[in-house]
């Protein structure tokens, strides 16, 4: 189905920028209002930006990057939670996020293998673009998925050099999805995943905020599969290579969440965000296999300035200061909750849908989701 | 100093390149030392440094620990991990929360380094563990800030840097102070970096080691105690970092490594990790809000005790039960008190190995003047 055949949808939510159709072009129904762009890019401020390596019989991989708060303002701490929904996988950073409920500085999203080099990309981009921030000790988050399946990950193809062109080509505007950035060689379902988005609004007290979610999603098992309550498992079990490589269990893979907002919320608050990324996944069927490493981050926009970062803190005169956060009360986030779950619901699918098949090392293929099979199931 | 270096054995008076160790001081300490009184008293754990002395502005490294020994890197340990204050990185904590498990080396460095030794872990064990195959690596990475000596925007600490701490990695006693990941470390204003004790614990007729690796960041001069001895004041001169506003006092963290022969369960693992909170309490250190306090513990028993997945060819292949053997909980009491005594100890002995040293920009940190302290503890012991 051609993204035109959806009448109606804003260009934005049928189609990616590179024309690649989105879920609700396929008929499928998804809860709430999403925002401008469908994208964790509504929420203002937030920027991505990828890196692909597609190169030859054998790399399928890079890097993605989300500046929280723009390039610009890596030195503002966002304030922010972690929550591991199984620990299968590496997400740096995170002790402190959970000691203090805050971070600055760009995330990185790659592959197992590479976690690392992104982690000492974040470290020369802060270098380069934020010198004084680097006199003091960086704590950066990056994360991981293992496309190994499909990727040469022990090839070392991802170089610092790579994650440095996905941290600097980050921008606004509507997000690609699918096989791009760190998604490039990711499998959810079993059939061909990667990168996926979406927002929903939420009103509060007059103001229109936004919750955004962005997915690096490789996770789940063809027969688990289900979208907007359909179970597809059963219908679309034909053509899966990948259970036929015994190597790799049903389900293995991880998944790794990015909530944003601009609300504005407490740590603690952030943490009970990121907690409901798991409802969002589990509409669409996965029962959490112990081979997937799902680590979800929540941050809030919300709050410039108002948390003082360490380097101002042990500078002479800084003492005597207070800092204030502004949060919503605890009894008005439930609409928040369901903004997230509704997201990643249609971020998982959007991965699924913005795809076609991959071949990749040692001449292993994945399919991609049936498009035109899913949209004949929700006419 | 001979007098109280009499009757120490050779490896508990001195390091491996004849530097000082605590005991010869005269520092009393609790509990009885292993034969190294290092971590390498626990049989199969091996430790290997890469040292960078370079120049006026290369001071750093990278420390490598294998807890089963270059071969043994396949075969999970059980672990358990306590953030005693989250200012810093370790990798690898998810999955050891997640199973109580973790495989690999280790690898402690600078901050702006871990990174590339996670990457150095990965690419190590490519080498070395093919039969590891397609199974993805989640190693732990650690690291202590040394930018006040050490460039901090340095490329020092490269991928062979830390795989040649890993491939040199051995059994035996271990070096002290300004080495590996503790090259450029400063503790309590004082010169520190890499330290190490062990303790026997006896239990049901086997005697079980208990051995601590720091690299100790930490610590504001003016709390500094040892042997329950407040020495803050007694040694507050020439204390030039204090007068650098860029860096609070008491920044700059303490990974910690505990490990054992002794059969635990992954929470016991976790309770052990605990207990380094109250063996550096015993220096003085008050846990400063600027200092990645992470402490990792792994038990060495066990062997073979975490089968990992096994596909086999079929749908019943590879099914089995997986079994471990652990000291009962209320009989654990003896070995957190060897994390406490020999946290305590190794605190004392990263002070001790240590001469003066001077960094980028002409930085200094003084090391523990060890004839006022060994005069300090000889007075006491006639008194």
């Amino acid at each position: 189905m051609a993204a035109g055949d959806a009448p109606g949808l804003p260009g934005p939510h049928a189609a990616t920028p590179a024309g690649k159709p989105r879920a609700r072009s396929l008929g499928i129904p998804f809860g709430g209002t999403p925002g401008r762009w469908n994208a964790i890019t509504d929420v203002p401020g937030v920027q991505v930006g990828y890196r692909t390596l597609i190169q030859g019989d054998s790399v399928r991989t890079g890097v993605t990057a989300i500046h929280p708060r723009g390039a610009a303002g890596a030195a503002d701490p966002v304030a922010a939670g972690f929550f591991s929904q199984n620990g299968n996988g590496e997400m740096t950073g995170v002790s402190w996020i959970c000691e203090s409920g805050n971070f600055s500085g760009p995330v990185a999203l790659t592959n197992t293998h590479a976690v690392g080099i992104a982690h000492a990309a974040i470290v020369a981009w802060t270098v380069k673009h934020h010198p004084h921030l680097a006199d003091a000790w960086l704590l950066p988050v990056a994360a991981e998925t293992w496309d190994g399946y499909l990727n040469d990950i022990n090839g070392h193809h991802v170089t610092e050099e790579t994650a440095l062109a996905a941290l600097e080509s980050a921008a606004s505007g509507p997000v690609e999805e699918g096989s791009v950035g760190g998604g490039t060689g990711m499998n959810c379902y079993q059939f061909k995943g990667g990168n996926g988005t979406a927002s929903r609004l939420v009103d509060y007290a007059g103001t229109a905020y936004t919750a955004g979610v962005f997915l690096q999603a490789n996770f789940g098992s063809r027969r688990e599969l289900t979208l907007a309550g359909r179970p597809l498992g059963a219908l679309l079990a034909a053509d899966n290579p990948m259970a036929a490589h015994f190597a790799m269990p049903a389900g293995a893979g991880s998944v790794i969440a990015i909530v944003a907002t601009d609300a504005p919320l407490l740590p603690h608050q952030c943490t009970a965000m990121a907690r409901r990324v798991t409802l969002g996944l589990a509409r669409t069927g996965t029962a959490g296999s112990h081979f997937s490493g799902d680590l979800f981050l929540a941050f809030s926009t919300a709050n410039p300035g108002r948390i003082a970062p360490g380097t101002l803190t042990f500078r002479p005169g800084a003492e005597g200061r207070y800092d204030q956060l502004t949060f919503l009360p605890w009894g008005f986030l439930d609409p928040f909750y369901t903004a997230v779950v509704e997201a990643v619901e249609e971020a998982v699918a959007n991965a699924l849908t913005a795809n076609e098949e991959m071949v990749g090392r040692a001449g292993h293929r994945t399919p991609a989701l049936p498009r035109d099979q899913v949209a004949a199931l929700f006419q | 100093m001979n007098e109280a270096q009499s009757g120490l054995p050779g490896p508990h008076a001195a390091t491996p390149a004849g530097k000082p160790r605590a005991r010869a001081l005269g520092i009393p300490f609790g509990g009885t030392p292993g034969r190294w009184n290092a971590i390498t008293d626990v049989p199969g754990v091996q430790v290997g440094y890469r040292t960078l002395i370079e120049g006026d502005s290369v001071r750093t490294g990278a420390t490598a620990i294998h807890p089963r020994g270059p071969a043994g890197a396949a075969d999970a340990v059980a672990a358990g991990f306590f953030s005693q204050n989250g200012n810093g990185e370790m990798t690898g904590v998810s999955w050891i929360e997640e199973s109580g498990t973790l495989s690999l080396p280790i690898v402690i460095t600078n901050t702006h380094a871990v990174g590339i030794a996670h990457a150095a872990i990965v690419a190590w064990t490519a080498e070395h563990h093919p039969e590891l195959g397609d199974d993805w690596p989640l190693p732990v990475a650690a690291e202590t800030w040394d930018g006040y000596l050490n460039d901090p925007a340095g490329r020092g600490v490269t991928e062979q840097v830390a795989i040649a701490a890993l491939e040199s990695a051995a059994s035996g006693p271990v070096e002290e102070g300004s080495v590996g990941g503790g090259t450029g470390m400063v503790c309590y204003e004082f010169k520190g970096g890499s330290g190490t004790a062990s303790r026997l614990v006896d239990y049901a007729g086997t005697s079980y080691n208990v051995g601590v690796f720091l690299q100790a960041n930490f610590g504001s001069r003016a709390e500094l105690t040892l042997a329950g001895v407040p020495l803050g004041e007694l040694l507050a001169d020439d204390n030039a970092k204090a007068g650098d506003a860029a860096v609070p006092p008491g920044a700059g963290s303490v990974i910690a490594i505990v490990a054992t022969d002794a059969p635990l369960l992954p929470h016991q693992c976790t309770a052990m990790a605990r207990r380094v909170t109250l063996g550096l309490a015993r220096t003085g250190t008050t846990g400063s809000h600027y200092s990645g306090d992470l402490f990792l513990a792994f038990s060495t028993a066990n062997p073979g005790g975490f089968s990992p997945y096994d596909p086999g060819t079929g749908s019943d292949a590879g099914l089995r039960y997986d079994h471990l053997t652990f000291v009962p909980w209320g009989a654990m009491n003896p070995f957190f008190a060897a994390v406490v005594q020999a946290v305590e100890e190794a605190v004392a002995n990263a002070l001790v190995a240590n001469e003066g040293m001077t960094g980028r920009g002409g930085r200094r940190v003084p090391a523990l003047p060890r004839e006022r302290v060994a005069e300090l503890f000889r007075a006491r012991h006639r008194a």
